[in-house]
């Protein structure tokens, strides 16, 4: 494709349409001279070409990426508080993938799904756990990791009081660092009577 | 050599594709149009088309091939007395036309299956079997809200619905956000994955279906989930006992009943059109604070810690009072002149209640909080009610007098022996 | 046509026709001409030279894995565009017409089955096939770049598997593919949970995302692997077949012993006759087995355990040990690219188009079978398949619910009860654990060596050598115990009894490696305990170090050999191999998760 042609051939070719023009700009000459004009012809081609083809590739690639989503939303109504009792409730696992954790002082609210790779936990009662059936991670309470491959924490979900009185929980938020996960929305405060 | 196996390879190929070609034709339901077809006459045979049959139902999102071997359920004079080629007892089909309704939203099982164990369910990985004798009567409250309109025809449903409020379940289950949450939510455990509701077959012999689980787990309540006993653990390991779930001794017209009703609480969503709402509930007016009391008492399922009329009894896992649960016919005597005291205790409840052993486990059984679930005069009535039961403590009396009670008492709804565990 | 008298014949007169002869363009005589003739007049014939080697096309020497592996691809094109006739890539469709091919469709059980173990056998011979490959020595010069593409097509044989798992939209679909898909998410740089992210990538924007199509697995997700599994990728997989197979004859075969004979009839008889077979094997097992297929996808469900296609279940394994971006991302790249790296790095000339022969060769008290030539590059690349083939026989049998540890003889119990607990050794520690380990792959070039000789007598770089690899080693056996033993945690022994390899012997014996130690350190006082402790610990580290010398005269060897750049390569894929072998070990046996751990940037190893 490319049969590069001899370069010495550009600046006396008779055929070469610029030859006529008797006032070379000084831009184009220093290019002749540098590269010789077909030589540099070819390669701006060549270059537009890459141009077109990275671009035209990369643009593909922007259009993998979908602008809307047909998913649901992430923030729901859980109830009320009194409907929970201590401890861990798995009333939203099915419908809205999450645990809600009521203890003494308070509700907090994970997400539940394995921050593995994405498989749903079970909770454990009797051992004061949630496992996950795919690759064997454990959680506590807390939902910090005690076993299995997990690299990090469960994710807390935003968790505030809707002003009818029922938990507000909101899954696009999400906090598990130690310390952050504690306070502000991803605790609700809730003393027991 | 190469041209032996040449041939036998070609050979046993074709021998192969002999074989496919007869495995595809002679389907299990192949055989049963056979039969079915080789019973009728000539002229109507005519009548009746061979092939897969099936019912499309758009509006409830189903495809049910039931038909396809089913060929005279909707067509009496054909039918013959065995199954599969019985025609539909009732006017069940005159009432629900099968192209709107289809087969498998009543009887479950798996429609687009089209081998005998598959469509009827008996298989892993579907977790709808067929329902079976009567438990087929839970599917009629997908869309009758009404069963007093449909009494006749659901009889099992109904007691099932009054098994479950007389042994207290809404004492410890939840059910569309009325009952207690001391143990699952019952709102959808006829359609929730057997995962969800945490259906463990280990203890189980086959067949493991849902219908199956609950009725072994109303049988036994704790064979299901035995716990774990300490010396089966490693030293230093918490025992695990098993589930607190009381004995209830129902027999096996209570249990197909429960179950019955138990299956009717789906998830199923069905069209508007479909569904016949209930009537409002009718506002109870009561003679007396006592029957009113005895009403509340009864709607939020004390009795299945509390024992029928408050007798106790309950087994429950290391717990203080010899491991039972309290009977109630002491309240009198301990709160006669503490009300308030014992309405907070009703209110806010006690969990996890005193241990027997501190060195075990916490209970499972506990007093759950009450406060937004009973409204203050319905306590109110509760607590008369309550005071009321020390009148049947035995009074002082003679040896003969005792064993002629203990004669009579089986008949009497207070008598011990109907919440005894091992009954 | 009715004329008695000569009896018409219908075969002369059609071969006079213009058509037959614009068709066929030589008689069918066998004679050495129309031999040649068919292969030259034939394009798919063509694919193979006219005249071949006599031992080239013997069974036992490739044992026809390539022609095999390509004729299961015919089968799985053929069979899946028939499939494609009744199935619809829609969430609300897709697990319903399956359910028909199984029950209402004609023949619609047996090509779903057939599409189904014939992709398994795909996977089967195409590794067999490389390992045959290497075996022979046939990616050798002039056949590197060929290599090459076959190892493409090997990566595009397991995600064609892979987008394909997805499409019966059932739970043993949805499951393999969430896990699949996470790990996508923990790609390093571009992946939202992956370590050193790019400040911009969330889940809305991810590899993930872009793979799936949303932020879950939907109908997006459907579509996406029903166009990347039915036309993307077998597109580019024909492509790449084309320059493999064009290739092969260009390059030619890599045995050329033995007298010329014609292709037509000797390979091509063959190859049809182990076609047959393929098919009457595909035919019998479809027969035999139905494909599974489980409830309809549940995204709140997660079975228990839930696991990948068996070929991935050696992945799904490795996750088990190493973190996602690591297991799921770094590793299988690294095979993929060492694989690749092969031919450039292996100069050994020898072991071209034979099977190597075997001997015995005695270590101490053992003696294995060794081979007699490449011993190195053949005892790695199977240490490195067996390897493979053991954590997918790990995950397939020896792994239960919650994916906890159980003999394949043991019944499963959902309620075991197990509280595993995994530690992670300090990172200083485990810093100084990993630095050892990898300096293990220091070589003495011979240049240093003369130095070292010249300077301070003949033996002294022999000596400085082996008590560099010694040291090494007390090094890691230190850092591997010491922590484990003065840890805070006083119970982590105790309570990680079930984590370790030897709870899983014997859960009755209760009795593991550190237990007992620990128990020495803490009771029998200080100075007996610390006694039989250090023992231990110059135990392991003089057996590591032993080993480390026993390598050491081949790894000088190698980098005189290979050059640094070589050399390097070769030893850093080496020890990665052994690397995570260590770490199986490290997590089964003492049930340690992280030797490093950087939370703050996603890191740990």
């Amino acid at each position: 494709m490319d049969d590069t042609p001899p370069v010495l051939s550009a600046p006396d070719q008779p055929t070469n349409p610029f030859e006529g023009l008797k006032s070379p700009n000084d831009m184009w000459k220093l290019l002749e001279e540098r590269f010789g004009r077909r030589q540099f012809l070819l390669k701006s081609g060549w270059a537009f070409f890459w141009v077109f083809l990275g671009g035209w590739l990369l643009s593909n690639l922007r259009y993998l990426f979908p602008n809307v989503l047909y998913e649901p939303t992430l923030s729901f109504k859980a109830g009320k508080p009194a409907d929970f009792p201590l401890g861990i409730s798995e009333k939203w696992k099915k419908a809205q993938r999450t645990w809600i954790v009521r203890t003494d002082k308070g509700f907090y609210c994970f997400w539940a799904r394995c921050t593995h790779l994405g498989c749903t936990p079970n909770w454990f009662d009797a051992e004061n756990r949630f496992k996950c059936p795919c690759h064997g991670s454990n959680f506590n309470r807390d939902g910090d990791v005690v076993a299995g491959p997990a690299p990090k924490p469960l994710w807390r979900c935003a968790i505030t009081m809707a002003d009818d009185g029922q938990l507000l929980i909101d899954k696009g938020r999400l906090e598990n660092r130690p310390g952050a996960r504690e306070k502000g929305e991803f605790f609700l405060p809730y003393e027991s009577a | 050599m190469k041209r032996l196996l040449f041939v036998l390879l070609t050979g046993l190929l074709a021998v192969l594709f002999v074989i496919t070609m007869w495995r595809d034709t002679a389907r299990e339901w192949t055989s049963y149009q056979g039969r079915f077809l080789k019973t009728l006459h000539t002229d109507e045979r005519r009548n009746v088309s061979g092939g897969i049959k099936q019912i499309i139902v758009k509006d409830l999102n189903r495809v049910d091939r039931c038909t396809t071997c089913h060929l005279a359920i909707d067509k009496p004079q054909l039918a013959l007395g065995e199954e599969p080629f019985t025609a539909h007892p009732g006017k069940f089909l005159e009432w629900h036309p099968v192209e709107k309704f289809g087969c498998t939203v009543c009887h479950g099982g798996q429609g687009l299956a089209t081998e005998v164990k598959a469509a009827h369910g008996d298989v892993k990985h579907w977790e709808d079997p067929l329902r079976r004798g009567n438990v087929v009567q839970a599917s009629c409250r997908q869309c009758h809200g009404d069963l007093k309109a449909i009494e006749a025809h659901v009889p099992a449903l109904i007691k099932g619905r009054e098994v479950f409020l007389a042994k207290g379940c809404y004492g410890c289950h939840t059910i569309k956000d009325f009952g207690q949450t001391v143990s699952q939510d019952l709102t959808e455990i006829g359609s929730k994955s057997y995962q969800l509701m945490e259906a463990d077959f280990e203890m189980m012999s086959p067949p493991h279906d849902r219908i199956r689980w609950l009725e072994t787990k109303l049988r036994h309540p704790r064979m299901l989930n035995p716990g774990v006993r300490p010396e089966h653990l490693p030293p230093g390991e918490e025992e695990i006992f098993p589930s607190a779930m009381p004995h209830f001794g129902l027999n096996q017209d209570d249990i197909e009943s429960v179950t019955t009703y138990l299956l009717s609480l789906t998830a199923s969503n069905l069209p508007a059109s479909y569904v016949m709402p209930a009537p409002p509930e009718p506002t109870v007016t009561y003679a007396s604070d006592l029957e009113h009391g005895t009403a509340v008492f009864e709607k939020y399922g004390c009795a299945a810690c509390h024992g029928i009329g408050g007798v106790g009894g309950r087994h429950n896992w290391n717990g203080g009072l010899g491991e039972e649960t309290p009977p109630l016919l002491y309240v009198k005597a301990y709160y006669g002149n503490h009300v308030e005291e014992l309405k907070t205790l009703i209110r806010s409840g006690r969990q996890p209640v005193p241990r027997m052993n501190a060195g075990r486990p916490n209970p499972g059984l506990y007093m759950p909080a009450w406060k937004d679930r009973i409204s203050e005069p319905d306590l109110d009535a509760l607590v008369v009610y309550l005071f009321s039961l020390a009148d049947r403590l035995p009074q002082p009396q003679t040896p003969q007098a005792a064993t002629d009670q203990a004669q009579t008492s089986p008949s009497q709804p207070t008598a011990p022996v109907d919440s005894s565990p091992i009954n | 046509m009715a004329d008695p008298a000569q009896p018409f014949s219908l075969k002369p007169y059609l071969k006079k026709t213009k058509i037959w002869k614009s068709i066929f363009r030589h008689d069918f005589s066998d004679t050495p001409r129309t031999r040649l003739l068919r292969i030259f007049g034939n394009v798919f014939l063509h694919l193979q030279p006219v005249r071949v080697a006599k031992d080239a096309i013997r069974v036992t020497y490739t044992w026809g894995l390539g022609g095999i592996s390509f004729f299961v691809f015919l089968v799985l094109c053929v069979t899946g565009i028939l499939l494609m006739f009744y199935y619809r890539p829609a969430s609300m469709l897709a697990f319903q017409d399956i359910k028909d091919l199984s029950f209402a469709v004609t023949l619609g059980p047996l090509l779903r089955n057939m599409h189904r173990w014939a992709a398994h056998l795909m996977v089967v011979v195409v590794i067999a096939h490389m390992v045959r490959v290497f075996l022979t020595g046939a990616y050798k010069p002039p056949r590197e770049y060929n290599w090459v593409i076959g190892v493409i097509l090997l990566v595009m044989t397991l995600f064609l598997s892979y987008t394909g798992y997805l499409l019966p939209w059932d739970q043993l679909a949805l499951w393999a593919v969430t896990v699949g898909a996470q790990m996508a998410a923990n790609a390093p740089i571009l992946g939202n949970e992956g370590p050193f992210r790019l400040p911009f990538i969330t889940t809305a924007n991810d590899a993930r995302f872009s793979l799936i199509g949303g932020t879950v697995i939907g109908d997006a997700t459907l579509i996406r692997f029903y166009v990347l599994h039915c036309v993307a990728v077998p597109f580019l997989f024909c492509i790449f077949l084309c320059v493999h197979l064009w290739r092969v004859r260009k390059d030619s075969f890599s045995k050329q012993t033995g007298e010329k004979v014609d292709v037509w009839p000797h390979l091509v008889s063959r190859e049809f006759l182990a076609a047959l077979l393929v098919l009457i094997i595909l035919f019998v097992w479809s027969l035999l087995m139905n494909a599974p297929l489980e409830a309809e996808a549940n995204l709140n469900v997660t079975p228990n355990p839930s696991k990948a296609p068996w070929y991935f279940v050696g992945l799904q394994e490795l996750l088990v040990y190493f973190d996602p971006w690591l297991a799921g991302v770094v590793l299988p790249t690294l095979i993929v690219v060492g694989l690749m790296a092969i031919p450039y790095v292996d100069t050994n000339p020898k072991g071209v188009g034979y099977w190597t022969k075997m001997r015995r060769k005695s270590f101490g008290p053992f003696s294995i079978w060794v081979p007699q030539e490449r011993p190195f590059a053949v005892s790695v690349f199977m240490l490195g398949t067996i390897l493979w083939f053991v954590l997918i026989f790990i995950g397939t049998y020896c792994r239960g619910p919650n994916w906890e540890w159980y003999w394949p003889w043991e019944p499963w119990s959902y309620r075991r009860l197990t509280k595993l607990t995994l530690k992670n050794i300090p990172n200083l520690w485990g810093g100084l654990l990993v630095m050892s380990y990898v300096a293990m792959g220091t070589p003495l070039p011979a240049k240093a060596k003369e130095l070292i000789a010249a300077k301070a007598g003949p033996k002294t770089p022999g000596r400085l050598f082996a008590l560099l690899h010694l040291g090494l080693g007390m090094m890691m056996s230190v850092c591997l115990f010491v922590p484990l033993l003065i840890s805070k945690d006083a119970d982590y022994p105790l309570r990680s009894r079930y984590t370790t390899l030897f709870e899983a012997l014997g859960r009755s014996i209760n009795a593991p490696v550190m237990s007992n130690l620990y128990h020495l350190f803490q009771q029998a006082g200080p100075a007996v305990g610390s006694a039989v402790v250090g023992v231990m610990i110059l135990v392991v580290g003089l057996i590591l170090g032993r080993i480390g010398i026993a390598f050491g005269k081949m790894k000088n060897r190698m980098f005189d050999e290979l050059g640094l750049v070589k050399y390097a390569i070769v030893i850093s894929l080496l020890l990665m191999m052994m690397g995570v072998l260590g770490k199986i070990m490290l997590r089964l046996l003492f049930g340690i998760k992280y030797l490093i751990s950087l939370p703050m940037f996603n890191f740990n190893i």
